[in-house]
């Protein structure tokens, strides 16, 4: 799934959750008289807000029309981030491709990565994937360990020389790489 | 997925929907009043009538208010609430490498170095942000000694891991209930 999907809902629900508690709460004030008794007394809609409409109904619908045209594309883009991820399948090799481009399979690097970071001792399993933006992806690497291995070491290998032969494959020193680390029983205690 | 993000997830969908439901809605509606044609879905004539009679303290207009009033407060609230992390931080190694690892594997690992201590039945291990606690139950009656032994165990298994904020760690060692 998508990590940034679920940054952006919640900063979403949080900008709604605002919105509504800001209107409404306005709304209570005046109806409650915080704005002076006549005020609240007065209709919703005041004849002064329908003149005012019918003087201007040319532009004015037209703007209300265009305002939820407007809304409605944001939140069908919305709705769109819900499904898929931005996983990355193919990553431009060559920066310049007017003489041809060179791409490299997504899965043969990450087939490459979790191959040398398995091979390590004190490793159950491994699993990568990049992510965001072909031009600049962003490695993920999930790996489970034995929590009874010497984690510092084990981890310095890992970013030393696994991830530092991935930047090299894709040419990128400063390729982002987000290593999740899982404590997994060692296997001596499930013969137990 | 943690439970929050999968309720985010449909909140999201639902309120997508409505917004775009509206935006759909309402330019259709405009239209169609634009060439005197009677409302399609939206009842706007009627609720221009009713919000032309209520004054602002009508209870109607007061219900509504209160409606849409819990909604967003309950939205801020679900959403501000300060939520245990899935995963925490380990300390930088090398540039552009952000390392974590899972608060639930960890809380794991914490319990498993509880019970390697001879003389541990059972261990219970809850990680937040700043404390970490470890509750274990003893086999002996007594466990006066085991406390010392393992706080010892799992404060190294906490330490190897190299967290970039290490959690206050509190231990406690309960007696087995005598039966």
């Amino acid at each position: 799934m998508n990590p940034r999907a679920d940054r952006g809902n919640r900063a979403v629900l949080i900008v709604l959750g605002l919105l509504l508690t800001a209107a409404a709460g306005f709304g209570l004030a005046l109806s409650y008289g915080a704005f002076g008794a006549a005020r609240a007394r007065r209709p919703v809609l005041t004849p002064a807000t329908r003149d005012f409409v019918h003087r201007n109904h040319g532009w004015f619908w037209l703007a209300v029309a265009a305002a939820a045209v407007v809304l409605g594309l944001l939140a069908l883009r919305w709705l769109l981030t819900q499904i898929g991820t931005d996983r990355v399948r193919q990553l431009p090799l060559e920066p310049d491709t007017r003489a041809g481009s060179t791409t490299l399979a997504a899965g043969a690097l990450t087939t490459a990565v979790t191959g040398e970071i398995e091979s390590y001792h004190g490793v159950r399993q491994a699993a990568a994937r990049l992510l965001h933006n072909p031009r600049r992806p962003d490695l993920i690497l999930s790996v489970a360990v034995n929590d009874r291995a010497d984690l510092a070491a084990l981890r310095q290998r890992i970013e030393e020389q696994a991830i530092a032969h991935a930047r090299q494959t894709v040419g990128r020193d400063a390729l982002p790489v987000q290593l999740q680390l899982r404590l997994a029983p060692g296997p001596d205690r499930q013969l137990r | 997925m943690s439970g929050m993000r999968l309720v985010n997830r449909l909140l999201a969908v639902l309120a997508a929907l409505a917004v775009i439901a509206v935006g759909v809605l309402i330019p259709v509606e405009i239209v169609r009043a634009a060439l005197g044609r009677p409302h399609w879905l939206l009842p706007w004539e009627t609720w221009t009538a009713d919000l032309t009679r209520n004054s602002w303290q009508a209870g109607p207009v007061r219900a509504v208010l209160f409606t849409v009033a819990a909604v967003g407060l309950l939205l801020l609230f679900t959403q501000l609430r300060p939520r245990r992390p899935t995963v925490l931080a380990l300390a930088p190694l090398t540039a552009d490498v952000a390392a974590s690892t899972t608060r639930r594997s960890l809380q794991q690992t914490l319990q498993r170095a509880a019970t390697e201590v001879d003389g541990v039945a059972a261990a219970r291990a809850r990680v937040g942000r700043r404390k970490a606690t470890v509750t274990a139950t003893a086999h002996v009656r007594d466990p006066a000694g085991l406390l010392e032994q393992v706080t010892e165990h799992v404060r190294h298994r906490l330490e190897g891991l190299a967290l970039a904020r290490s959690p206050r760690l509190s231990v406690r060692v309960h007696a087995r209930e005598s039966r």
